[in-house]
């Protein structure tokens, strides 16, 4: 195996590839990092072009995509406040507020640098353990994900901070919003007689909906608001790279734990990248000393988003390398760029095509390593849009969304999601509802149920969800889970009023729809 | 004076109306002029838009413009095959469909069919085959109704619903002499779920074919049990399996894709199209590409023809939907 990776590598470092690679980073950063784009957008456009390319070039641009896109969403999220993609959510909890409190360039830093990290130790995993991953995933049924998203579900009530009944209203929201367009059995439902209702809402209209408006509409109230501490910030654009460094040197574990969640939760199936920096930041917050220090902008938060939603990248890899089966659909375009070429993933790829598997790990390895190049370049950049004043920003940003939004299906009706539930997120925050749940609710319903009903179709008792062991494992979690977190939410309850009001979550000093 | 004006006027008009005349039927002549849309109502990556990019790139050739391929998947495929339908019809956008048109209609998703386009040509016919994992017991397509009488309301059959492959089980389920009620259909929303399904030996059998898995075929991953086509197919991993015919079913069953344009285009465009198709499935190496990797046998068909042959197929899978329940 060793000669094949070193022989790959060769291939990989040529000139021509290495610049494809560039070239695919480039363009990933810059599709992940505007709101509504999307890793899958970028790489969807760049599907064409490999056609023409011989398997290794193909292969290594896309990759290039993958990975500049998973690091492009955090600009997004720290510099706008809006998530670039669903992967990128919880990376504004801390992202933001650390921007807003005057350090953009320290956030952008460290979400670059644990994006690395994530990267590169899901690499490992894939490599080391990829086929045993594989083997593992198959146990993984309907069952095993019903109650994993179960789990990641019993989120909310870490995520509403304090508001525990709003928040568990805004998550049954978001999962009935799911339930628009047809079920799994081709009934339509709450479709009001309307053709264009009947494929549902598209996810990421509605979440860059809810998110951008929003914040966009916050952003635009604090212009009118003269008390805003906002203004007095002083914006220190430049890169404090020694500090980054320690802050990454002072969280060795949580990088790790993170890099470990993104890579074992990307391999699984059924359940999507997305859900991975949820429980990362959930689990940095549960182990850490100081969890009430989360959501102000520390750099605990944006490691554990940003580690974990790199490692999917290596670990989505693995079903689809060691079983032929994509684990979404970045992969099933990987895919079909590999079957283009007369490759067909799969067991047999191992034997019959090692030069090229050895390529996918080369790449994904040089590409982690040019995608730090290109945000040292380029975050000098990225972090001026904090001088961008906000009568510029919101109405660019408002279009980037809407044309991201239409690109991704091609339908006009998107646009309308986009505004529809921008309408309703600013709504919403205004009430004070936490929008996080709602989303999670909005990405998980479909696949709940999904999975659920599935798991009954086969076998119809309720038992079995406790009788299999890694299902019976993850509803313990899910109660764990919540005792937790109600603990830790009276915690945080009671220290609001010792404070008489004036903790860090208090809505006046800190953007409200992130905890 | 007033005399000489009026003729002018007359003269004029005339003269202008017979060069727009012309320059419409000039227009025609230099069809197409722009590039032109095809929609894909499938995701990106999958066999369908694969198998028609593929065949896309070549046609672009005999057009001289581009044909850009628009993925836009949703609702069961029929979002896509609703926009090519209210298009307009200059020939500017196609659809690249197949059966679904017909099994969303017969599905009561929506109130259309074929009746609604004005069919180009059929490209490709892509044979579905029962599939099961290798520790299953049953060898082939033929042991299917022993098994289950063996095991009765125990035996599960995965399907996407109102897809091709549940209309596939249907007519197998008749040709065999096998009551639905006596299996278990489970639905899963794609190819890849029911593939991992069957990986997991969650369920017994699933449909697949050589575009997803003729390497799952080759290294023994999957058991394919049959071929529902009167000749076996081509290639190596794919010419050891028997036909239903072979076994004493009497079944024809393929997935049909063509490409589809919406009704009113003009008949000289439909032409020009079927024509560049013709030629793009006439190249050696798409074919070979189409046959080993992508599984699929190049038939192309047009004019009449394909409209007999859409007609034909629409009335089979309604006999076929009698027995399912919507």
């Amino acid at each position: 195996m060793a000669e094949f990776f070193t022989h790959a590598l060769s291939l990989v470092s040529s000139p021509s590839v290495l610049l494809l690679i560039t070239i695919g980073v480039l363009f990933g950063i810059i599709g992940g990092s505007i709101p509504g784009f999307t890793v899958t957008m970028a790489i969807l456009v760049v599907f064409p072009f490999t056609f023409a390319m011989d398997p290794v070039s193909g292969v290594s641009i896309m990759i290039g995509v993958f990975v500049g896109g998973y690091s492009g969403g955090l600009v997004s999220g720290v510099m706008l406040g809006i998530p670039g993609t669903p992967s990128s959510i919880t990376t504004v909890y801390d992202g933001y507020p650390m921007a807003l409190k005057g350090e953009p360039g320290r956030a952008l830093g460290i979400g670059v640098l644990a994006s690395f990290i994530g990267t590169v130790i899901s690499v490992a995993v894939l490599v080391l353990f990829g086929p045993l991953l594989a083997k593992f995933s198959m146990n993984f049924r309907p069952w095993e994900i019903s109650t994993l998203i179960l789990f990641a579900l019993t989120l909310v009530a870490g995520l509403s901070n304090g508001r525990l009944l709003k928040g568990m209203l805004a998550a049954a929201l978001g999962l009935l919003i799911t339930t628009v367009g047809y079920d799994r059995n081709s009934n339509i439902r709450f479709d009001f007689d309307l053709p264009t209702l009947s494929s549902g809402f598209e996810i990421l209209p509605v979440m860059i909906g809810i998110f951008a408006f929003s914040q966009l509409m916050e952003n635009i109230e604090k212009l009118g608001d003269k008390d805003s501490a906002h203004k007095n910030v002083s914006m220190n654009v430049t890169i404090p790279y020694a500090k980054i460094v320690k802050d990454i040197m002072g969280q060795k574990i949580n990088t790790l734990r993170s890099s470990l969640i993104g890579s074992l939760v990307g391999a699984l199936p059924g359940t999507g990248g997305t859900v991975a920096n949820f429980i990362s930041y959930d689990q940095a917050k549960k182990f850490s000393r100081h969890p009430e220090k989360f959501g102000t902008g520390i750099p605990n938060g944006i490691i554990a988003s940003e580690a974990s939603n790199s490692a999917v990248a290596g670990g989505s890899f693995v079903p689809t390398l060691a079983l032929g089966i994509p684990g979404d659909l970045p992969m099933a375009i990987m895919m079909g760029v590999l079957i283009l070429h007369g490759i067909t993933p799969g067991p047999l790829m191992f034997e019959q095509n090692p030069v090229l598997v050895g390529a996918i790990y080369a790449s994904l390895l040089i590409g982690a390593i040019v995608m730090v190049l290109c945000q040292l370049f380029l975050v000098r950049w990225f972090a001026r849009i904090a001088l961008i004043p906000q009568q510029v920003l919101v109405p660019v940003v408002l279009m980037l969304c809407a044309i991201g939004a239409y690109a991704l299906n091609n339908n006009l009706f998107d646009i309308w999601v986009l505004f529809g539930f921008g309408i309703i997120g600013y709504l919403l925050w205004k009430a004070d509802v936490p929008l996080t749940p709602l989303i999670l609710g909005v990405v998980l319903g479909n696949n709940l149920e999904q999975q659920l009903f599935r798991a009954l179709e086969l076998d119809g008792s309720w038992l079995t969800f406790l009788t299999r062991p890694l299902s019976a494992t993850f509803i313990v979690l899910s109660v764990l889970s919540v005792i937790l977190a109600l603990r830790q939410n009276k915690k945080i309850n009671m220290q609001r009023t010792d404070d008489g009001g004036s903790s860090p979550l208090h809505r006046d000093s800190t953007p409200d729809h992130k905890p | 004076m007033k005399h000489n004006k009026i003729i002018s006027i007359i003269f004029s008009s005339t003269i202008a109306a017979s060069a727009s005349a012309f320059s419409l039927s000039a227009a025609a002549d230099t069809y197409p002029e722009q590039d032109i849309r095809m929609v894909i109502p499938y995701g990106a990556g999958g066999p369908t838009d694969i198998i028609f990019r593929q065949i896309a790139r070549e046609a672009e050739k005999e057009l001289g413009v581009s044909i850009i391929p628009v993925n836009m998947s949703g609702a069961g495929a029929t979002l896509g095959s609703r926009n090519v339908k209210d298009a307009e019809p200059d020939g500017y956008t196609i659809l690249g469909g197949h059966d679904n048109i017909a099994l969303s209609y017969i599905a009561g998703m929506v109130d259309y069919s074929y009746d609604a386009f004005a069919p180009v040509a059929r490209v490709t016919q892509t044979f579905n085959m029962p599939t099961t994992y290798p520790a299953h017991p049953v060898m082939d397509a033929s042991e299917i109704p022993q098994y289950i009488e063996d095991h009765p309301g125990e035996v599960k059959f995965s399907m996407i619903p109102t897809s091709t492959d549940h209309f596939f089980w249907m007519q197998m389920f008749d040709a065999m002499g096998i009551d639905v009620a006596d299996v278990k259909l489970i639905s899963y929303p794609d190819t890849t779920e029911q593939m991992s399904a069957l990986m997991a030996e969650e369920i017994d059998f699933t449909i697949t074919n050589a575009a997803c898995c003729s390497s799952f075929y080759a290294d023994g991953t999957f058991r394919p049990l049959g071929v529902a086509h009167s000749e076996r197919l081509s290639g190596e991993a794919l010419q050891d399996i028997k036909t239903f015919q072979e076994m004493g079913f009497d079944m024809e069953s393929a997935t049909s894709r063509g490409i589809f344009a919406p009704t009113g285009t003009p008949q000289e465009r439909i032409d020009i199209l079927a024509d560049a198709f013709e030629t793009a499935l006439q190249n050696a190496d798409l074919k070979e590409k189409l046959i080993t990797e992508l599984g699929s046998e190049p038939s192309f068909l047009a004019g009449q023809e394909y409209q007999d042959f859409l007609q034909e197929n629409q009335h089979s899978l309604e006999k076929v939907a009698e027995n399912i329940a919507f």
